[in-house]
């Protein structure tokens, strides 16, 4: 019996898909599907979706032609948002292209509606790209949107891929290309999800050019998933979530033409080392050393200094003499010269410029290229170019390798902004061949905080002084959320941050301990803390390293990464009033996450007049798999707990 | 020699003018407090004919930071027919001295379609320029024309908080002889020289100093001195138009925006007709209209010339089933006819800011429209472009206001109701069950209404992972909260919103030695405070007041007790009073009683202070923790 349902059940999903899909026309599946049972918080589900490209000779010119066929079930009325449809292409150089055959139906209740061709709008985005813009009209929960349209396009670059994933479900979703054998692109297939249907063939002599009498063979792929979830983000301290998406990925690595000319594009890495050091936007960029030699005042490259020192005041004049625009620009519009006279610049223009200043002054610099925490982390099987989205300066002076980047001004020698914590790069060398490299992040990343604390039970108040040390990360976080407010609103910002009642005075940064990787800070505060009563409960937590717990959700779909390593440490002193004893103190408490890759530390002891509490929170590791996604949530709770719930008793004598 | 002269004094004279954008020469209180300066902010409108306006602009901005880079303002925005002639920016150094010039080609030009729009053919010019020295100066020059005189320029003398300015001038110029009218509005403490000549009139200020930010103050446009400007005949994307009085407005407005607009096919007039069948009350005739128009239809914004000012045709919304605030407002009035209804278009300035038409000052004002069903008993109000407000809810979006009614006869200005601060009520009863010493279980029944209910009915469509995120935020003083089963009850007939909230908290308590403390106020804090305000300049304004009141029994775990008694705390303030209580019910068993009532209304600054110490107040005794200690049995 058990086996006649499968059978069933099988039949019934080939029969979706087994037969010929016209535009227009519902199969009995679709026009009588009501629910998603797999996912029933879903709001639309796609219950059919196909791509197709292939090449075709169109007026004469070779195109590559995008064909689109969607079929959207609208689950609720959440779901309406779906009936917007925006359908972009891409323009440049006089070149652009073409959206044709764009046709849409709503079919609700039983019923085809049109969308009216004088109802799909042109929309100018910027330089590069446009939009058709359309909705479908009568959308009711329970409608199926459905539309197609064909892209012709003179970019054959533009054959990217197929994204199986999305932020609603799909049922199935396929992708077919017909590739004539002399273009040649690479793929990758990422995500979790495997494919179900996963067919290549050869059809012969399906491509020809007019004037050319040679025919090519063209490579007819065929590829499929069903029942693809719904891509869901997670909530804090994770990488890009393309990490994870499940898609396919096409880059144009060579085409052959029928003149028997092979045009290279991005191949192996040999390839690429070789267009890098001609590109007038990045490897050309880099050989601006005469220019600056010329251009920037002598006595710092030309000093007596170690290199060390030379590099470091290099570093900071860039730092100084830039403002970074906001943009990566890697591959694109880079001028250095250009940059440099204006003081404006994007991070390629900048960190090349700190390139070409360093080799200008003798020390051996190379470019990095990497992409950042949002970005996706590069492939690693192939060189596929525009994972990379960022460039950085890597130097080796006397043994050690230092990664800089000059955009941010508060950014310490050899640290990366946090955006660029995302595992390696890779190098790209002038001379020599390109290499992967590591990123290892700063690992001295802390807060240390001191507290001196006394109480005055009779108006129920704390006060004392706070001496905090930060450094690393939380040193630049710090300095750089100093330097973008006014010295009133840091303070504000410190009185929230902390429990409620709390009010900073005399703040002082203590200059002659801090440095570029540490800054100290001290200064005194009231807390109206305390209940007055014969009995004194007080919470010694009165600076907090978080007050909440960062992770709520119930489930994490995908690892948890902070990037660099944390660690906090508190100590508070606190003078028993005159007039009281301890009564009781809070139990110690030793948590450590499995592999110690965290470890919790809190203890209370009596010293003469004080009690002493002892706070430390460390995360050993930098990610952390989804699998243990509990642990960590309840050592983050047990950490938020323990700052908010731990109470001394004192009792007067 | 006399000529040598002359010249020699008209250079230095030149130069000594080209010096200007010298940061130094600001007026040192001018540049107090600012992120930006405005050097000099020159307008020039001239009104050609009825359909052609002429504007003539200098705007010379020093930045002084990156909060100040906003107040540049070198953009255009434009329309089809209006034709930008010259836009052009020079940057300037801190000394003055040219850094840059941008010219016409080097501005982006984009599409300035905006979130929520399908599509729109306004497009925008802007400057493009990343600053990489502060101070720095931008003058932005631009001219423009345009066919549309509906909207004359109004003019502020002053943009934001935390921008000064140093000169301020405008002038209209009608040269056609269309009467115009000119409101001035808290010209008050300032000296503002106004010249009315012929054709026109004229404003020049001087050396106005930068405005701080305060909490809970009055809206920056309520005191700030501006001019407002409107033309008793004007043009409009192709369409004429007049409007001396509100009425008159109205009046262009129905004849020349809405008239013919509303008509539906036999086929829809008959089904709808249908729909109502058997009911003779207007107002159910109007909640199935309305709920017929709601379940049907969406909203999609298309603004293309005249139709952003005219709506789409009723028969056009009823074949798509989609249209924009002005389009679907237009079909329910429709539909509403076929059955027998009467109902009026009406105009509003939607928003929490709760800001009115200005009744005596009539031009064309307000960026939404809606719908006015006036019943022999009441006044319904139906917001047309939702598909879950309630009939007749107005919420803060268009509470409180006056608006544009129009009829056949002309425009009629009415206000919208207030909800007075006790409407605007939330009761939640709580049942807290304290196991194993310091876990809780609960549950909370939570009842809303008026604004309260506003913030709350369109949750019924949360997903699961929605409502965790939402109660663990709206109860984020509760570590380890785990949601239980959430039920929602949306009763729009009495415009009551309830939610059935069941959760569970482990080591909610706190062990201190052998005692358990216990906060018991656990389903509703209000915790916030307003900042500090050290010298308080302007008044405190209360937009909205409520009411909450709370009632949590709480089972304590077995063998325990308070061991002091919480004295029933009261207090009656100017902005409403607070009052918490804490009773034994039964043995074992304790009744928390809190009642917060907030006042909406303007108080003196001096208030201020007073205000936030209540708030304090208010959120320490939300906090309060009681200590429960072991019987001796």
């Amino acid at each position: 019996m058990k086996k006649v349902i499968v059978l069933l059940v099988l039949f019934q999903s080939i029969s979706v898909i087994g037969q010929e899909v016209y535009f227009g026309q519902l199969s009995n599946f679709e026009s009588e599907f009501k629910t998603y049972e797999k996912d029933t918080t879903a709001h639309a589900v796609y219950l059919y979706e196909k791509g197709e490209n292939y090449f075709e000779v169109r007026r004469g010119y070779v195109r590559l032609i995008k064909k689109y066929h969607a079929r959207i079930k609208i689950l609720d009325k959440e779901g309406f948002s779906e009936a917007e449809i925006t359908i972009p292409y891409y323009h440049s150089g006089g070149r652009t292209e073409i959206v044709g055959n764009i046709e849409g139906i709503s079919h609700t209740q039983g019923l085809k509606y049109n969308v009216v061709q004088s109802t799909i709008y042109d929309v100018e985005v910027n330089e590069r790209w446009s939009e058709k813009r359309f909705t479908f009209p009568n959308v009711q929960v329970g409608s199926i949107l459905e539309y197609t349209y064909e892209i012709q396009s003179p970019f054959f670059y533009n054959l990217n891929g197929w994204a199986f994933q999305e932020h609603i479900p799909k049922i199935y979703t396929q992708y077919n290309a017909e590739i004539p054998g002399n273009y040649i692109y690479n793929r990758s297939l990422l995500g979790e999800f495997s494919l179900d249907v996963n067919e290549a063939s050869i059809k012969s002599d399906c491509f020809s050019v007019p004037g050319v009498g040679k025919q090519a063979d063209c490579e007819v792929l065929k590829y499929a998933m069903k029942d693809v979830p719904a891509f869901k983000n997670d909530e804090e301290y994770m990488l890009a979530p393309s990490n994870y998406r499940s898609r396919l990925e096409f880059e144009l690595s060579e085409y052959q033409g029928f003149d028997g000319i092979t045009q290279n594009f991005t191949k192996s890495w040999k390839d690429v080392d070789k267009e890098f050091r001609t590109d007038g936007d990045i490897g050309g960029q880099l050989r601006k050393k005469n220019y600056f030699e010329r251009n920037i005042p002598l006595e710092i490259i030309s000093g007596n200094e170690d290199d060390l020192v030379k590099a470091k005041n290099l570093y900071n004049f860039v730092k100084l003499h830039y403002t970074w625009n906001g943009k990566f620009g890697i591959f694109r519009d880079n001028n250095v010269k250009k940059a440099f006279n204006e003081g404006t610049g994007n991070v390629a223009e900048i960190n090349i410029t700190l390139i070409n200043l360093l080799n200008a002054s003798g020390i051996d610099t190379d470019l990095m290229v990497l992409s950042t925490r949002k970005h996706g982390l590069p492939k690693k099987s192939h060189p596929v170019m525009s994972d990379f989205n960022y460039v950085v300066a890597k130097v080796e002076i006397e043994g050690t390798t230092y990664l800089l980047d000059a955009t941010e001004k508060q950014l310490p020698f050899g640290m990366l902004p946090y955006r660029c914590l995302n595992y390696y790069g890779r190098v790209m060398e002038l001379d020599g061949d390109s290499y992967w490299y590591d990123i290892a992040p700063q690992k001295q990343n802390s807060r240390a905080i001191r507290v001196q604390v006394k109480l005055d039970p009779e108006n129920g108040l704390a006060n004392g002084v706070v001496d905090e040390t930060s450094k690393g990360y939380d040193a630049y976080f710090k300095r750089t959320h100093i330097a973008s407010v006014t010295e009133e609103e840091y303070l504000e910002d410190i009185e929230k941050e902390n429990i409620d009642g709390f009010y900073v005075d005399d703040y002082e940064i203590v200059q002659e301990k801090s440095d570029e990787k540490n800054l100290v800070e001290r200064y005194s505060f009231e807390a109206e803390e305390l209940q007055p009563s014969e009995t004194i409960y007080f919470n010694p937590f009165l600076v907090r390293y978080f007050k909440n717990n960062p992770f709520k959700a119930e489930t994490r779909n995908y690892p948890v990464d902070f990037g660099y390593l944390r660690k906090f440490n508190y100590m508070a002193n606190i003078a028993i009033p005159e007039g009281y004893k301890v009564k009781e103190l809070p139990k110690p408490i030793n948590l450590a996450l499995p592999d110690g890759s965290g470890v919790l530390r809190f203890n209370t002891s009596k010293m003469k007049g004080d009690v002493m509490v002892v706070f430390s929170f460390q995360l050993r590791a930098t990610q952390y798999k989804s699998e243990g996604y509990q642990f960590i949530k309840e050592f983050f709770g047990k950490a938020v707990a323990t700052q908010n719930q731990t109470y001394l008793v004192l009792e007067r004598e | 020699m006399r000529f040598y002269f002359l010249f020699l004094l008209s250079l230095s004279f030149h130069f000594l003018f080209s010096q200007d954008y010298n940061v130094n020469n600001i007026p040192k209180g001018v540049r107090q407090n600012a992120d930006a300066v405005v050097r000099l902010d020159k307008m020039d409108v001239v009104i050609r004919s009825k359909d052609q306006m002429e504007v003539n602009s200098k705007r010379v901005v020093t930045v002084f930071n990156e909060e100040g880079n906003e107040h540049v303002q070198a953009y255009a925005f434009y329309e089809k027919k209006d034709k930008v002639s010259a836009i052009e920016a020079i940057i300037y150094n801190a000394q003055g001295e040219v850094i840059k010039k941008i010219k016409k080609r080097d501005f982006l030009d984009q599409s300035a379609i905006g979130g929520g729009t399908l599509y729109s053919d306004s497009r925008v010019l802007v400057m493009r320029y990343t600053p990489n020295q502060y101070p720095y100066t931008v003058k932005f020059t631009k001219e423009y024309s345009t066919p549309n005189t509906a909207f004359a320029p109004n003019w502020m003398f002053l943009d934001d908080y935390r921008v000064g300015t140093e000169r301020s001038e405008f002038s209209f110029t009608v040269e056609c002889g269309i009467p115009f009218r000119n409101k001035e509005e808290n010209f008050g403490p300032y000296q503002i020289e106004t010249e009315a000549t012929t054709q026109g009139i004229s404003y020049k200020a001087k050396n106005l100093k930068a405005l701080e930010r305060e909490p809970l103050s009055p809206a920056f446009r309520d005191f700030a001195p501006q001019v407002k400007i409107a033309l008793n005949e004007f043009h409009l994307e192709g369409v004429d138009g007049k409007a001396k009085s509100w009425q008159e407005l109205g009046r262009w407005m129905n004849d020349e925006l809405l008239q013919g607009r509303d008509d539906l096919d036999d086929g829809t007039i008959q089904y709808v007709k249908n729909l109502v069948k058997g009911v003779s009350d207007p107002l159910e005739k109007t909640r199935i209209i309305y709920k017929y128009v709601q379940e049907n239809t969406r909203y999609i914004s298309v603004q293309l010339g005249i139709g952003g000012w005219m709506p789409i045709s009723a028969l056009d919304v009823d074949r798509v089933k989609y249209g924009d605030c002005k389009g679907l407002t237009n079909y329910t009035k429709a539909l509403l006819r076929a059955v027998g209804v009467e109902s009026y278009y009406t105009v509003v300035q939607a928003g929490r800011q709760m800001k009115s038409l200005d009744e005596d000052f009539p031009s064309m004002q307000g960026n939404h429209v809606f719908l006015n069903v006036p019943l022999e008993e009441k006044e319904v109000w139906l917001e047309c472009t939702s598909q879950k407000t309630p009939v007749n809810h107005l919420g803060t979006f268009t509470d409180n206001r006056n608006v544009l009614k129009i009829t056949p006869k002309g425009g009629e200005l009415v206000r919208t109701r207030a909800y007075s601060d006790e409407e605007n009520y939330q009761f939640t009863q709580g049942e807290f069950i304290i196991s194993e010493e310091k876990d809780v279980k609960g549950k909370v029944k939570i009842l809303s209404k008026g604004s309260q209910y506003d913030q709350k009915y369109w949750r019924t469509a949360n997903t699961r992972s929605e409502q965790e995120e939402f109660y663990k935020s709206y109860w984020n003083y509760v570590q380890n909260l785990s949601l239980g089963q959430v039920k929602y009850q949306n009763d729009v007939k009495n415009i009551e919103f309830v939610e059935d909230v069941e959760f569970s908290v482990e080591n909610y308590l706190t062990t201190a030695g052998d005692k358990l403390l216990l906060a018991p106020n656990l389903s509703n804090r209000n915790l916030g405070v307003p900042d500090r305000c050290r010298d308080r300049k302007r008044p405190l304004v209360l937009k909205r007041g409520y009411l909450d009141e709370d009632e949590f029994i709480i089972h304590l775990s077995a063998g325990y007790t308070p061991e002091t008694w919480v004295k029933p705390f009261k207090e009656e303030t100017k902005f409403g009073s607070y009052s918490v209580a804490i009773e034994p019910k039964e043995s074992g068993v304790i009744l928390y009683k809190r009642k917060l009532l907030i006042k909406s209304g303007e108080y003196s600054k001096e208030d201020y202070k007073l205000y936030r110490d209540f708030r304090k107040k208010v959120a320490r005794y939300d906090n309060t923790k009681i200590v429960l200690s072991k019987k001796e049995s």
